[in-house]
């Protein structure tokens, strides 16, 4: 039984059919969509999405023909996007150049019709087997997942998942719908998968098994791909998986302002979640906690970060201000049973900051994405380094109207300094002490110096240009990205882009620096991230300096992507 | 200090100086887990123990060996339960506890396990192509207020092949299903495809199925009911589902105080759709609509409007509703009996629509609290529709006797209120008992029967009661509402299946019928129905 409201008042109307012939638009769109590699329309419903480039909500859906025909009426002028998806069939997007890569949009003139659009879909793989003990049985219910190695929009290395699935009573699991590739295949009980609710799960014996990766090894270097074809099954992806023995991690909590064990803590087990390059600590199970002492159970091995932490009493709660906490955290490496981890709570310090203009002047607030106040958006102090980190960190405190703000809950260690969502705007200096703490690490010992300067600055160049393929053709949908030559562990100097139908691109709002523009035939999302790629393509690249305020233009030819 | 440690130490070693000719007593449990069956062992189930009373040990699971026993040792003085658990079987457990005690310290259990079910079959569409990523559900059969209803018992999913493989089923009798019980709508699959991060779903596309009942109807009715004996396997439940067609429905508003166009509408609904309106030309569409009821209720401005349909295998137009203000019900609850004087604010007044889903479950009620002078006011319901009244909140031992909406009986019947009326209420502490002795065709007191009392209107479920006799085949019906009823004595039916109309009607002519006056305390002896496998 569903009872669903909907409030469409006045302030909704545009979201309301506009009907009317009056206002009815002639464009149209038709295409048809074949299997790769032939002239047959694709088999089964394939559901086409036309997105107009302008506007987020006006999506509309169509399904095919039975002879793989789609068709979209009454559109008006302007730029649209297709996507296409069905089952057994690769999602794509019209004019990619790359499986799961973004795609070009169509340009309608008034009242034009474009006919006879092609659209070429791939069929999908699966891959199956079974996963057992080393006693040959079948194991029910174990995770499996087809992983490849990628990188982030943060130019993080991950594992990123691309199809799961989980065992049959008979061991055997089928992943299907699967984008051909390769893919390492690994099954066992990860921390950050959450088991799925299952009915089965309620009256079963739950196990867990050591993660292995295809074809039988925990370690993801001795891991071997998996090769799925186009519209294949990759059969006998079979993996032997040993109970995994788990851990418990005892200790006690000591707040070092009043001398003894808290009362109530909260205490985290935080891992890294390599599949997504962030730090989780939800799945872990929630300690015993009792008189300063504390019980993690159930713990698989890895590297861990015991964290702790408490607020300073007496504070108020308001909107506008941080919260100070006491905070303290341990490293664990789990291999087996620990004892004796001694968590020692601290009285957290605060560091003064200032946001100013290229000259000087206070910079207005809205840089930090707020209009009048509030606490500055994206602006983050990450402590450095490849383990977890704790869960309370640095918090940055409302900024005033002449650009000074305060970060509170700071302890000694290194921080990497960066404000998320600058988009129109680039941070031009940030010092701490006088010190670059841009493009190095902030380190703060644990008593107040600085303070933490930030100078931010629209004065941002561009460039055009137009990307050619060898044969000196305009391209579309070529991967267009400027690289910095120097500091390239700032993802954020980064800049990627796809040329339009017509092989033109726009980089707009590049911080001034050195770099290097590359233009690659097709890459996979966030591939130029991969150092390796940039070392082997350095040298097609073209040295590009980018001044204040300047605008440039350039021609490229795209080169594919190195093996 | 060093006094009071010696101290402690003598009064521990104080039982064992007492008696030191006696060996320490030592408690164990140890049994053997059997295939309820074949009586064959079953090694490697996991044996878990637990210890009746506040803050019990905690107790490690152990394995059974490979001739199925196992042991608990170092145990002390209790009662304890078993559980086994096996994958493959239905989790086992002694039905007794085990009472370990100075003077019988060991126990030796056995638990037999019941090998589960296992089906498995493929999905099809018409023109048997497999049909990918939609649910097959295993509905267990079970009664509440509302009559019959299917739970399900297990869910999965077809793979790209179609295949659906549903295992460790508790054995018994299930009807399956596929498809979708509540279709979604064509909008979710634009957010679906603007989802960027279902990265492990990408290359599939959600399709909306009918819900179908194996072999392949809408009709629960016409469905196969599938046996599931222990330990069996059937591999061959195919059938065949259908894509959903999806509906649209249309029609104009029009405000009645002005006659135009309301500037703005609310809709609450039930059923698929997504609902739009424009307020220029009035026209209201709910797109995407798939088959089945649709129902709404529009509000604008202390306007109100309701509109229902079946929709069926095409398009609605031309629907036109008239916005027209609420009556405004004003009320009061008269007492009869005697009650503390604040105790009316707990009361609230809650009035019911008869337009009800085939599940049976009401929609769109109002609900309104009472103030401590026992008056209160409604004024959201429609004037079209006709409503029952009930209250909830209601003193222990008290029953709506009366509630008349603009002078009819609204406790029995769905009562309109076209204009601004009066709703009074009286609540009642004079009600019934009935009491008596359930026995057997000779004349022997039957233990541990559902005894049901059940109204003569029998759409007020409200009023259904049930109870198991005593150990003497006694039962007592306490806080009864006056009227007239029928007892039955059902032994083995399943429980609550009197709220089926056609179950009960199998057995009305065996009812006894009672008067209940108030106040009344009735004594009626019964005689077991037996029911047996009735469906």
């Amino acid at each position: 039984m569903t009872w669903r409201i909907l409030v469409v008042a006045l302030l909704l109307q545009a979201a309301a059919p506009q009907r009317g012939p009056e206002q009815r638009a002639q464009g149209s769109i038709e295409g048809m969509i074949v299997r790769m590699g032939t002239n047959e329309p694709v088999e089964g419903v394939v559901r086409v999405f036309l997105f107009p480039e302008a506007g987020g909500d006006k999506t509309s859906s169509s399904t095919t023909t039975k002879d793989g025909r789609f068709v979209f009426g009454n559109l008006g002028a302007g730029k649209y996007r297709l996507a296409f998806a069905g089952n057994g069939y690769v999602r794509q997007e019209y004019g990619q150049r790359v499986l799961n890569g973004k795609g070009t949009p169509i340009e309608l003139a008034a009242d034009q019709a474009i006919r006879n659009l092609v659209v070429r879909m791939t069929p999908t793989g699966a891959v199956t087997g079974r996963i057992q003990d080393s006693d040959n049985n079948p194991l029910p219910h174990v995770p499996v997942q087809l992983l490849r190695a990628s990188y982030d929009d943060k130019g993080i290395r991950i594992l990123k998942s691309f199809g799961s699935g989980y065992t049959n009573d008979r061991g055997e699991y089928r992943i299907y719908f699967v984008t051909p590739g390769q893919y390492y295949v690994r099954a066992g009980t990860i921390p950050a998968v959450q088991n799925e609710e299952s009915w089965a799960i309620s009256h079963a014996v739950r196990e867990p098994f050591t993660p292995m990766f295809y074809p039988g090894s925990a370690d993801v270097r001795n891991a071997k791909l998996v090769e799925v074809e186009p519209g294949a099954d990759r059969q006998g992806t079979d993996l032997t998986l040993q109970r995994q023995q788990l851990f418990r991690i005892r200790g006690r909590v000591v707040d070092t302002v009043t001398g003894r064990a808290p009362e109530k803590v909260w205490l985290q087990l935080v891992y890294r979640n390599e599949a997504t390059g962030s730090d989780n600590w939800g799945a872990t199970p929630d300690p015993a906690y009792q008189q300063g002492n504390f019980e993690f159970r159930n713990v698989s091995a890895g590297t861990y970060m015991v964290s702790a932490f408490l607020e300073e009493p007496g504070q108020l709660k308001r909107d506008d201000r941080v919260l100070i906490y006491r905070t303290g955290a341990v490293p664990v490496d789990v291999h087996s049973d620990i004892d004796g981890i001694v968590v020692t709570l601290n009285a957290t310090s605060s560091i003064a900051g200032r946001v100013v203009g290229p000259e000087g002047r206070p910079a207005p607030p809205d840089i930090w994405n707020v209009s009048t106040g509030g606490p500055p958006q994206g602006a983050q102090l990450r402590p450095v380094g490849a383990g977890p980190a704790p869960v309370m960190g640095p918090q940055f405190s409302w900024i005033e109207n002449d650009g000074a703000f305060r970060v509170f809950n700071l302890t000694p260690g290194e921080y990497a300094f960066d404000i998320d969502y600058l988009w129109d705007q680039y941070i031009k200096e940030a010092r701490f002490g006088g010190v670059d703490v841009l493009n190095r690490p902030l380190r703060f010992t644990g008593s107040e110096t600085g303070p933490l300067e930030i100078v931010v600055s629209s004065n941002m160049g561009s460039i055009d240009g137009k990307i050619l393929n060898r044969q000196l053709e305009t391209m579309s949908a070529a991967q267009v990205v400027l690289v910095p030559d120097r500091n390239r562990q700032r993802a954020k100097l980064f800049k990627a882009v796809i040329t339009d139908a017509k092989g033109n691109f726009s980089i707009p709002h590049i911080a001034p620096g050195d770099y290097k523009l590359f233009a690659w035939e097709s890459l996979e999302p966030n591939g130029y991230f991969d150092p390796e790629l940039l070392r082997r393509s350095e040298s097609t690249g073209l040295p590009v300096h980018v001044d204040e305020l300047s605008k440039q233009t350039v021609s490229l030819t795209a080169m594919p992507a190195p093996q | 200090m060093r006094r009071r440690t010696i101290l402690a130490v003598m009064l521990l070693s104080l039982p064992t100086s007492v008696y030191p000719q006696q060996q320490p007593v030592q408690f164990s449990i140890q049994g053997t887990i059997l295939v309820e069956t074949t009586n064959q062992p079953v090694a490697g189930a996991q044996v878990s123990l637990s210890k009746d009373g506040p803050s019990p040990p905690q107790f490690a699971p152990v394995l059974s060996d490979e001739r199925g026993r196992f042991v608990f040792k170092d145990l002390d003085e209790g009662t304890y339960r078993l559980g086994a658990l096996k994958n493959g079987y239905v989790r086992g457990y002694p039905e007794d506890a085990t009472i370990l005690r100075a003077d019988r310290p060991t126990a030796d259990r056995t638990i037999r396990l019941t090998a589960a079910a296992t089906l498995s079959g493929h999905v099809l569409d018409a023109s048997g192509k497999p049909v990918a990523d939609v649910p097959v559900e295993l509905l267990r059969r079970t009664y509440t207020q509302n009559g019959r209803s299917f739970q399900a018992a297990a869910r999965v999913m077809t793979n790209d092949l179609g295949e659906y493989r549903l295992y460790w089923i508790t054995p018994g009798t299930y009807y399956l299903a596929a498809g979708s019980r509540e279709a979604r709508t064509s909008r979710s699959y634009e957010a679906w495809a603007l989802d960027e991060d279902l990265l492990d779903r990408r290359n599939s596309v959600p399709m909306e199925y009918g819900y179908r009942y194996f072999p392949g109807v809408t009709d629960i009715d016409k469905a196969t009911m599938l046996d599931l004996q222990p330990g069996s396997l059937r591999s061959d439940v195919d059938f065949t589902v259908a894509a959903v067609q999806l509906y649209r429905v249309r029609g104009h508003l029009i405000d009645s105080r002005t006659n135009q166009p309301p500037k703005g509408v609310n809709f609450s609904w039930y059923g698929g759709g997504n609902p739009s309106y424009d307020p220029k030309t009035g026209t209201f569409e709910f797109t995407n609509c798939p088959p089945g009821d649709l129902g709404f209720d529009l509000e604008y401005d202390s306007l109100r409007a309701f509109w229902s349909v079946v929709i069926g295998n095409a398009d609605v137009e031309g629907i036109a509703l008239r916005l027209e203000p609420t009556p405004v019900v004003t009320g009061r609850i008269q007492v009869e009996g005697t009650l503390p004087a604040d105790r009316l604010q707990r009361i609230r007044v809650q009035a019911g629509r008869a337009q009800t889903r085939r599940n049976g479950v009401t929609y769109g009620a109002s609900s309104v609290e009472v103030a401590a002078d026992g008056t209160f006011t409604m004024d959201d319901l429609l004037s079209t529709e006709g409503y029952r009244i009930t209250l909830s909140g209601m003193p222990s031992g008290f029953y709506l006797k009366e509630a008349r909406l603009g002078g009819s009986d609204a406790v029995r019947n769905y009562v309109r209120a076209p204009r601004s009326t009066d709703l009074q209420i009286v609540i009642s502490s004079r009600t019934a008992r009935v009491r008596g002795v359930v026995t057997d065709d000779v004349q022997k007191s039957k233990s541990g029967i559902e005894v049901a009392l059940i109204p003569d209107a029998r759409d007020r479920k409200e009023l259904f009661r049930s109870l198991v006799t005593d150990k003497d085949g006694r039962f007592t019906f306490a806080g009864i509402v006056p009227g007239d009823y029928k007892l039955f004595a059902f032994d083995e039916l399943e429980r609550g299946a009197y709220f089926d109309p056609e179950v009960l009607a199998q057995f009305d002519d065996r009812g006894k019928p009672v008067h209940l006056a108030e106040s009344a305390d009735e004594s009626i002896d019964l005689q077991a129905i037996l029911a047996g496998s009735a469906r």
